[in-house]
């Protein structure tokens, strides 16, 4: 797999994390009106869960010295993760 | 979540505010060319294509080519040749020579590589020759507003240095202020009223932009600041001022000087082998002492997969021997070096193909809308206080018009293509004038109004710029396919889709506002 491909895969890992981490966020879902997941101390644990998912795949690039897929992964997430926030926010709470 | 005193967060948040309002709008300028011309080759195809696409920037034959051309100039001026890539898959060759002046005098050519011919050529001194060029000046044009702001000397590398250092500041005290930067990463509220979510939307995408604002103003300023002062303050330190010296030292190749004659060795064969050595395509190339024995090449290649930059070869260019792969800087492999060396991708993010620039392109986009987002905070908490009026339309002037003067200058540029007319002082001249007319605007009448016509005039300078380019000689839709041209089709569609959707948000927005008010009236 080249440089390319192994960042946009990395990248897809955490940004799958990220979805469940910006849909469960409590305090988006607060400031809309929605009703929580679970208990917060589920909650805290769960998030806590779910970032360490999302910087696995930088630990191992950094790792392995894959340098050019670790700056791809960092900016496919930087970027992906602002639209992620953008999108769960676009409009109107539904709930 | 970061816990400072009261006193310690409003100094922060004063520091975080004037450091980005004192240079705010030609922060956004810088910011906004840049994004730009992180698509400076695609754009340079779009706007100047060749006769045909190429699949290697130096394709086979380019060797002779030059090679025969050099053979009619000013042995002075083969003292130091450059072979670069340029706009749309031409090659520039600036062979040229130092005076004692320390000028730089010389010949500047253009050359189609899919022709193997020379398509112009200019003469004399560096930045009078670079000023001539006609084919690829718009990409030029916006390469000088992003490093220079247009202004003559170093002071534009000062400036945006400064500028670079600004927002370093903004980034850094922004981290500090936004107490909690991991909590409300996915918050936007928007049930608290208009300005918090402006306040909430700014912080949102400074949050995710932080780590690139840092990278991307420390590297930018390092570009400015380390050719404008830094150079300079170490050739004043170690070299008693000389910096020609000091680029020698560190830049030139370690050959003992000979000035006997002694023709070059086959340019064609030396550039073949540096691909077969390397396993890549040579991007571009310089020579020293063109003609004499210690004439040296250093070929530059393009970063192999998973490497960030590419290797340079040296050989003795007098004998064809292959001398080894030189260090980014300096004669030796050092940290330092390689620290300089990843600058590059890291500002330009050209490491991995189109997918890399348009990440950083993304980036640029979400940094512009930082800048704009947080200087239109800082106003409209201040709008009751007049002295703060006059920068609220200086804001909507530049904003709105620097988008409207570059989509004129493409505009001039392809009605003043191929007529002989000075084209840096004409993008220049177009420019300056859009952006008075912007400014002359928005201190005359309604900000929201000028701002709706400055979009609507952009949005339809958008859509009339692929007609426009195809109308002055540019190759139509089918010609450009059939020349391997893919990248001028998909910006002119790129181009025309995006003035569609801006005009048409432009229309839903007027009705959003005109419709109540028909109501309220009948």
């Amino acid at each position: 797999m080249n440089s390319l491909w192994l960042g946009v895969f990395a990248a897809l890992c955490s940004l799958l994390s990220l979805l469940v981490l910006a849909y469960s966020d409590p305090k988006r879902r607060r400031s809309r009106g929605m009703r929580q997941w679970s208990s917060s101390q589920v909650r805290a644990w769960r998030q806590g869960a779910l970032w360490a998912l999302v910087l696995v795949p930088m630990m191992l690039l950094l790792f392995f010295g894959k340098f050019v897929a670790l700056l791809l992964w960092l900016s496919s997430v930087t970027v992906g993760g602002w639209l992620i926030a953008q999108g769960f926010n676009w409009r109107a709470p539904v709930e | 979540m970061i816990k400072l005193p009261t006193q310690k967060m409003s100094t922060l948040l004063a520091i975080h505010g004037w450091s980005a309002v004192a240079l705010g709008l030609f922060l956004y300028v810088v910011i906004v060319t840049g994004t730009l011309v992180v698509f400076d080759r695609e754009l340079g195809q779009w706007a100047s294509p060749t006769s045909t696409a190429l699949n290697s920037p130096l394709p086979a034959g380019t060797g002779k080519v030059i090679t025969d051309f050099a053979g009619g100039l000013n042995p002075d001026y083969l003292d130091e040749v450059f072979v670069f890539p340029a706009a749309g898959d031409h090659l520039r060759m600036f062979f040229h020579n130092h005076t004692d002046s320390g000028e730089e005098v010389g010949v500047l050519a253009l050359l189609d590589p899919a022709q193997g011919t020379v398509i112009a050529q200019y003469e004399g001194e560096t930045a009078e020759v670079f000023r001539q060029l006609e084919r690829g000046m718009l990409v030029e044009f916006l390469v000088r507003l992003h490093v220079r702001l247009l202004m003559p000397g170093s002071w534009g590398l000062i400036i945006t240095g400064t500028l670079g250092f600004a927002l370093l500041v903004a980034s850094i005290s922004g981290l500090f202020i936004h107490r909690h930067l991991i909590r409300e990463l996915f918050t936007l509220r928007h049930r608290k009223g208009a300005l918090l979510t402006a306040r909430d939307a700014h912080a949102l995408a400074g949050s995710w932009n932080l780590i690139f604002a840092l990278i991307l103003s420390f590297t930018g300023a390092f570009f400015s600041v380390g050719s404008a002062l830094g150079l300079p303050a170490i050739a004043y330190v170690a070299f008693g001022g000389d910096v020609e010296t000091l680029s020698e030292q560190l830049l030139s190749p370690p050959i003992a000087e000979n000035a006997r004659h002694q023709p070059l060795a086959d340019l064609e064969h030396m550039l073949a082998d540096a691909g077969l050595r390397s396993g890549v395509a040579p991007v571009g190339f310089a020579i020293n002492h063109w003609g004499r024995a210690d004439a040296a090449l250093e070929v530059l290649v393009a970063p192999r997969d998973g490497e960030l930059w590419g290797d340079k070869l040296l050989y003795a260019a007098g004998s064809g021997e292959f001398l080894g792969v030189q260090p980014p800087l300096g004669k030796a492999p050092s940290l330092g070096g390689d620290l300089v060396a990843l600058m590059s991708p890291l500002h330009f993010g050209d490491f991995a193909g189109l997918w890399s620039k348009i990440l950083w392109f993304a980036l640029g986009a979400s940094s512009a809308y930082v800048c704009a987002s947080g200087l239109k905070l800082w106003l409209k908490r201040r709008e009751d206080a007049p002295r703060w009026r006059l920068l609220a339309r200086l804001n909507i002037a530049v904003t709105q018009g620097v988008v409207l003067a570059m989509i004129a200058d493409a505009l001039v540029y392809f009605l003043a293509m191929g007529r002989g007319l000075p084209m840096y002082e004409l993008l220049l001249g177009t420019f300056i004038l859009v952006l008075l007319a912007s400014t002359v605007a928005a201190l005359c009448f309604a900000g929201s109004r000028v701002a709706q016509v400055l979009q609507c005039l952009s949005a339809a300078g958008l859509v009339a710029l692929p007609l426009v380019r195809m109308a002055t000689g540019g190759p139509d839709w089918f010609e450009a396919l059939a020349g391997g041209h893919t990248v001028v089709v998909c910006v002119d569609a790129i181009f025309a889709l995006a003035g569609c959707a801006w005009l048409w948000q432009q229309r839903c927005s007027h009705l959003r506002a005109t419709v109540p008010m028909m109501v309220g009236v009948k």
